[in-house]
């Protein structure tokens, strides 16, 4: 991740929590002072449900006592129900309807004291079903209970009440009530916005398992138009989210519950809940969610913007430093790095400059020591290749010396057989001296006879009587593709190394050339000298390396880089007492 | 079987007490369809072996259908007079009574006794023409199928004039008849209702009666026709409580009929035949003369002249 992108993330935060919570507590706070002020109002309206339920009570209870009083002076029931006359029999069956709608109740029954349901109002036909428990439960409450009552069509809630009454020395109880469905419940919801549920479980989060009705649903947030809350209908049981009161926050509406009896066989007590859904308070949540949005927006855009403008003027100075010091050039001429400004930045400019122009020089003077090594190296070079070309000289004017003083008669025959070594050898120093003159000297590419070289090479060597150079040179050996001088020069540098290598004792030098499986020339120098430990086989090639108290110790090295001239490779194998073999493989004149 | 006669007439006022839906002809779903069609069924003018009923008016078409009212005339070339009949709930018919109405039928012992204190009329009660059965597509329910429960009905659950079922019915005997082998796949049953035409109070007592019974879960639902109709086709309920003719002719085309309607039955379904009802009619002396044929049914004979 960028400096910039931490920076802006960096930015966005530091802005943004603050402002969440000062817009959460705000709206915290709003919610907890509406719903306080609700919660009061919604608590006295249960008072108020209290008390109509108290007097719906009294009235069924009213009703039922006039109805046990008609009863008593009811002939026709007497006759049916005391005597057992059949003729009056449709007249019990019809009686607790004809009674019901009388009284304006909605459920009533007629039991003996058996539990014997004699007539029954809300459902003509459950005549002789037992149910005992009904009255005896309901006379045991103190006023009105929520009863499942049995119809036809299903069952339904009734709050009722029971009466008992005596006729000719037997108890004949009524159980009367009406019905509790959302047209009930709605009596309570006097005002707008007010949810009345009746429900097993007291939280109205929480369905319950048998029953719940309601007027409407309670609303969730975001508050709904009531028109699209559908209304409804008895016995219906909501779906779980229905009954959801209140938002995560619990505060969209506020609740105040009431208990009712509640007959059943696990339950006892039913919870008429009066939730009141606060209009205002979607309203001012939804005006402080909006302020809150806007002021966010406009807070985010404003630190963004800032954090783009830092950003820039950190990272901007940076990115220019990085590429400065990524090109900077210690040969090149100086670059100006930002060192103009007061801040860490500028610092930090300044002290990479102070160390660029260290590091430049540094690097001059580390220059000039090469250049002063590198002189030093070719004169080392001059003096090596010069001697080199010397030596055949020298040893044929002692020869012409000796010759002169012993045999002065066959002076003139040795001159001519060992002019041709001198010119030769003139004619190498010669060449030696345009190359060096040019300094980079070119290297030649045309056919050379390696075998050629190689006798004259073998033939100039002067060696000791106890030193032996032989030659083995095969006449399939093809020419090889380079430069003449060159070829010599490695040559002789090979041999000439393998004879300063013998110790007193002398020993012998064999001078081969091959042909390669892949058509070039291999040239191999092998001496029985005191060969080389793994250490000084290692360092070989370099230069001024030598084991000998003499030696310049470029004559390989400066092998190694004739061949590699010539486009060919060198080899070495040598151990301590067993010789030195050198083994140089050039290209052919003739392509393979 | 003439049991009033009085002066010619030209039009008469009937009451019945049953809904009559025109659309559901020539197949009636309650009796005062019935009764309605049969008014205008060219075949019902002739008896049991076929030949004609001199004295009997029609057949009548339907000329104008109210609110609650039904014009009939007779075709043309038949005689009779014009019919008014009134289709009017058992409260109402009571105001038409004490209005003056030449006919009344109806399936209410009580409306019918009360009719029958005018002095210029005459009451009686018709055959015993129908036959309320529960059919089940999965074999009988745990009812209780003696005689004893059955008059129990008949005497307490329903308000019509109605005994316990007797007598071998026709749509037990299949012997000869090819439709008994009729099958066909049952739906799931999916509910615990007992469901019955909800324009029929008897099959609405029944059902109630039924529920209370079985307890439970079981519960009775009424049904339109067409709803009725789909639902005994398809087997889907618990219970089916619905009227079947007591008498037939052809017993062997009845059942046919009757397995079109319910095609289940020729499978694992069971009918249990619960009561029988019967109609009365209270007819002025000296307005109409009426003749039941065979299977009760009430034919309006021409007045004499």
């Amino acid at each position: 991740m960028t400096f910039r992108s931490r920076l802006l993330i960096a930015f966005a935060i530091a802005t943004i929590v603050p402002l969440a919570l000062l817009g959460f507590g705000v709206r915290r706070q709003l919610t907890a002072r509406l719903v306080a002020q609700h919660q009061r109002r919604v608590e006295d309206m249960a008072k108020v449900a209290a008390q109509d339920v108290e007097r719906e009570s009294a009235s069924i209870a009213a009703r039922l006592s006039t109805l046990a009083r008609t009863l008593r002076t009811d002939d026709r029931f007497r006759m049916a129900a005391v005597r057992g006359d059949p003729g009056e029999r449709a007249y019990l069956l019809d009686w607790a309807e004809l009674a019901m709608r009388t009284t304006g109740l909605e459920m009533l029954q007629l039991q003996d004291s058996g539990g014997r349901i004699l007539s029954s109002g809300h459902f003509r036909n459950e005549f002789d079903r037992l149910e005992p428990e009904l009255p005896r439960a309901l006379g045991a409450a103190k006023g009105a209970v929520l009863v499942n009552v049995r119809a036809p069509e299903g069952s339904f809630l009734a709050l009722a009440r029971a009466e008992s009454v005596y006729v000719a020395g037997r108890r004949f109880d009524l159980v009367g009530g009406i019905k509790v469905d959302s047209v009930f419940l709605q009596r309570f919801a006097r005002e707008e916005g007010l949810h009345v549920i009746l429900s097993e479980a007291k939280d109205p989060k929480v369905p319950g398992r048998g029953l719940s009705i309601g007027t409407t649903r309670i609303p969730r947030l975001p508050a709904r138009d009531d028109n699209s809350r559908p209304a409804r209908d008895d016995n219906s049981r909501p779906a779980r989210d229905d009954t959801s009161a209140r938002d995560d926050n619990g505060a969209d509406n506020v609740v105040a519950e009431l208990p009712i009896p509640y007959l059943t066989d696990s339950q006892t007590t039913a919870h008429l809940i009066i939730a009141y859904d606060i209009p205002e308070l979607a309203l001012l949540r939804r005006d402080v969610d909006q302020w809150f949005a806007a002021a966010l927006v406009v807070v985010v855009a404003g630190a963004l913007a800032v954090a783009a403008w830092l950003s820039r003027r950190l990272s901007e100075p940076l990115a220019t430093l990085t590429h400065a010091a990524s090109t900077i050039d210690l040969e090149g001429p100086e670059l100006a790095l930002a060192a103009g400004r007061d801040d860490e930045i500028g610092t930090l400019a300044r002290r990479l400059g102070s160390m660029s122009t260290r590091l430049r020089a540094s690097a001059a003077r580390l220059r000039h020591a090469e250049r002063r090594a590198t002189v030093g190296d070719m004169a080392r070079q001059v003096n090596h290749d010069i001697k080199n070309g010397l030596i055949p000289i020298r040893n044929v004017l002692r020869h012409l010396v000796q010759v002169q003083e012993q045999e002065p008669q066959n002076l003139s025959t040795v001159f001519a057989e060992r002019r041709a070594t001198l010119e030769s050898s003139v004619g190498y120093l010669d060449t030696l001296a345009r190359n060096y003159a040019k300094l980079t000297p070119r290297v030649d590419r045309r056919a050379v006879d390696v075998n050629g070289i190689a006798a004259e090479v073998a033939a100039s060597i002067a060696v000791g009587n106890n030193v032996r150079v032989r030659t083995r040179l095969p006449d399939n050996v093809p020419r090889a593709l380079g430069d003449p001088v060159v070829v010599r020069r490695i040559i002789d540098n090979l041999v000439r190394n393998a004879v300063e290598s013998f110790d007193a004792e002398g020993g012998e030098v064999t001078l081969a050339t091959a042909r390669t499986p892949t058509g070039g020339v291999r040239i191999t120098v092998v001496d029985t000298g005191r060969g080389m430990s793994s250490e000084e086989l290692a360092h070989a090639f370099d230069d001024f390396f030598t084991t000998k108290p003499d030696g310049t110790g470029l004559g390989l090295s400066v092998v190694r880089r004739l061949t590699t001239d010539l486009d060919g490779s060198v080899r070495v194998e040598s151990a301590p007492g067993q010789g030195t073999a050198v083994t140089i493989e050039l290209p052919s004149c003739t392509p393979s | 079987m003439v049991t009033a006669s009085s002066a010619p007439v030209d039009s008469a006022s009937v009451v019945v007490t049953s809904p009559v839906n025109v659309q559901n002809a020539p197949r009636p779903t309650t009796w005062g369809e019935r009764f309605v069609f049969a008014l205008a069924d060219t075949a019902a003018k002739r008896d049991c072996r076929d030949r004609p009923l001199s004295n009997v008016a029609g057949p009548y078409g339907i000329r104008d259908v109210g609110r609650s009212t039904l014009q009939l005339e007779p075709v043309a070339g038949a005689r009779g007079p014009r019919l008014t009949i009134h289709l009017a709930t058992e409260t109402s018919a009571r105001d038409l009574v004490d209005a003056g109405v030449d006919l009344l039928v109806t399936d209410s012992p009580a409306l019918a006794a009360y009719a029958a204190t005018r002095g210029d009329v005459t009451s009686a009660p018709l055959g015993w023409d129908r036959t309320w059965v529960v059919a089940t597509p999965r074999g009988s329910l745990a009812i209780d199928s003696s005689v004893a429960f059955r008059s129990g009905l008949a005497r307490d659950a329903v308000r019509a004039d109605a005994r316990a079922s007797e007598g071998t019915h026709w749509w037990s005997d299949t012997t000869g008849c090819s439709t008994a082998t009729v099958r066909s796949a049952l739906a799931s049953i999916g509910t615990s209702r007992v469901v019955y035409p909800h324009d029929e109070s008897v099959a609405r007592a029944l059902a109630e009666r039924l529920v209370a019974v079985l307890g439970g879960r079981a519960t009775a639902t009424g049904l339109a026709p067409n709803a009725f109709r789909s639902a005994l086709l398809s087997g889907s309920e618990m219970a089916y409580v619905f009227p079947l003719r007591r008498m037939t002719v052809d017993r062997c085309r009845s059942m046919t009929e009757l397995v079109e309607r319910a095609s289940w039955l020729g499978g694992r379904g069971a009918i249990t035949a619960l009561i029988d009802t019967r109609l009365h009619a209270v007819v002025r002396r000296d307005r109409l003369n009426l003749t039941f044929t065979w299977d009760s049914t009430v034919a309006i004979a021409p007045a004499r002249p």
